[in-house]
């Protein structure tokens, strides 16, 4: 790094410099279970936009139908892939909300 | 931000500000077994099993291996994860969870506070140290290599849906189970779409099952935990 900042521990080992990356989670929110998006402002931070599922529900989630996100600028939009079980217990596979993270790295 | 200070590293990407979010790890665990094996390979090789207890405040989960290996969460019950993974051995865990940093006591650190002179950033306050993050295939598997040799890093996949896919053998219907998965090894990582279970579908000349949709691709996190 020929220029910029560097962050020393006590021991003098590098902890940070301009060399890496450690990005950082901007929000997290629930989906619900409907088909909507919302606007983030922190993603327009310099840097690469990134969204990350996670869900504490109990599953073997096998039939369970998941939601598609897309980032588009501050623009954060999520849409159910809904579709028929295909096999016993049959019918429409139940939507789960999940915890959208997103964060640019 | 009215005020403070953003810090931007030689590619010109934000590395650190003033309203720097904090995720913090909350569970270490280095697992070595045992693991279980049912004995069934057909459509899917060979995997293990095995079940951890994951506290539940813990929101991004993380493994690290000094062998590739492919981890995919085959169900959950409370804190109880059970997992299939393609090797046996010892699986580094990492959790981590949305908690403001604490601040160190060293004699050198630096600090950021927000405008509300809340501190945000600790360079000596453990924290999730994102090194990269994009979306698995929908087939087979992508790993990237980590990006600073000489430090420790883990995966993460957040998700894990499934889908079933029919098969046949010896004119019986079989069901195989495919998962989403992360790879994770000494030197890369990464995730994709694998199977990892399977069992009869009925009887002969029953038919398979339908193929199910698959789900849309989750995102895989790299991580760096160095002294985690």
């Amino acid at each position: 790094m020929a220029a910029g900042l560097q962050i020393f521990d006590a021991s003098g080992n590098l902890v940070l410099d301009g060399t890496r990356r450690i990005g950082k989670i901007v929000s997290t929110f629930a989906s619900g279970v409907a088909n909507s998006s919302r606007v983030i402002p922190g993603l327009s931070d310099s840097g690469t936009p990134f969204h990350y599922i996670t869900t504490d529900a109990d599953y073997f989630s096998e039939h369970i139908a998941y939601p598609d996100i897309t980032i588009s600028g501050n623009t954060v939009s999520w849409a159910f892939l809904d579709y028929a079980i295909p096999v016993s217990p049959y019918g429409p596979a139940p939507r789960r909300s999940v915890e959208i993270s997103v964060g640019v790295f | 931000m009215a005020v403070g200070l953003k810090v931007y590293n030689d590619d010109g990407i934000l590395q650190i500000d003033s309203d720097f979010k904090t995720i913090s790890p909350t569970f270490r665990q280095t697992f070595t077994g045992p693991y279980s094996n049912d004995g069934n390979t057909a459509f899917i090789g060979t995997w293990y099993q095995f079940t951890i207890y994951i506290p539940a405040d813990v929101k991004f989960l993380f493994f690290g291996s000094s062998t590739d290996r492919s981890i995919a969460l085959f169900k959950k019950s409370g804190t109880s994860h059970t997992f299939r993974t393609s090797a046996q051995g010892t699986i580094e865990i990492y959790g981590f969870r949305e908690a403001p940093p604490v601040a160190s006591t060293g004699s050198y650190v630096m600090q950021l506070f927000n405008e509300s002179g809340e501190l945000t950033f600790d360079s000596n306050s453990n924290f999730m140290k994102i090194s990269n993050a994009f979306t698995v295939p929908t087939s087979g598997l992508q790993v990237q290599s980590y990006p600073v040799p000489g430090r420790t890093y883990a995966v993460g996949l957040g998700v894990y849906p499934k889908q079933w896919r029919g098969a046949s053998q010896a004119g019986v219907p079989w069901g195989v189970l495919m998962s989403y998965c992360l790879q994770v090894g000494p030197t890369a990582g990464g995730g994709g779409l694998t199977a990892i279970a399977s069992r009869p579908w009925g009887s002969a000349g029953d038919p398979a099952p339908g193929q199910m949709p698959l789900a849309p691709a989750p995102t895989v996190l790299i991580v760096d935990v160095t002294g985690l």
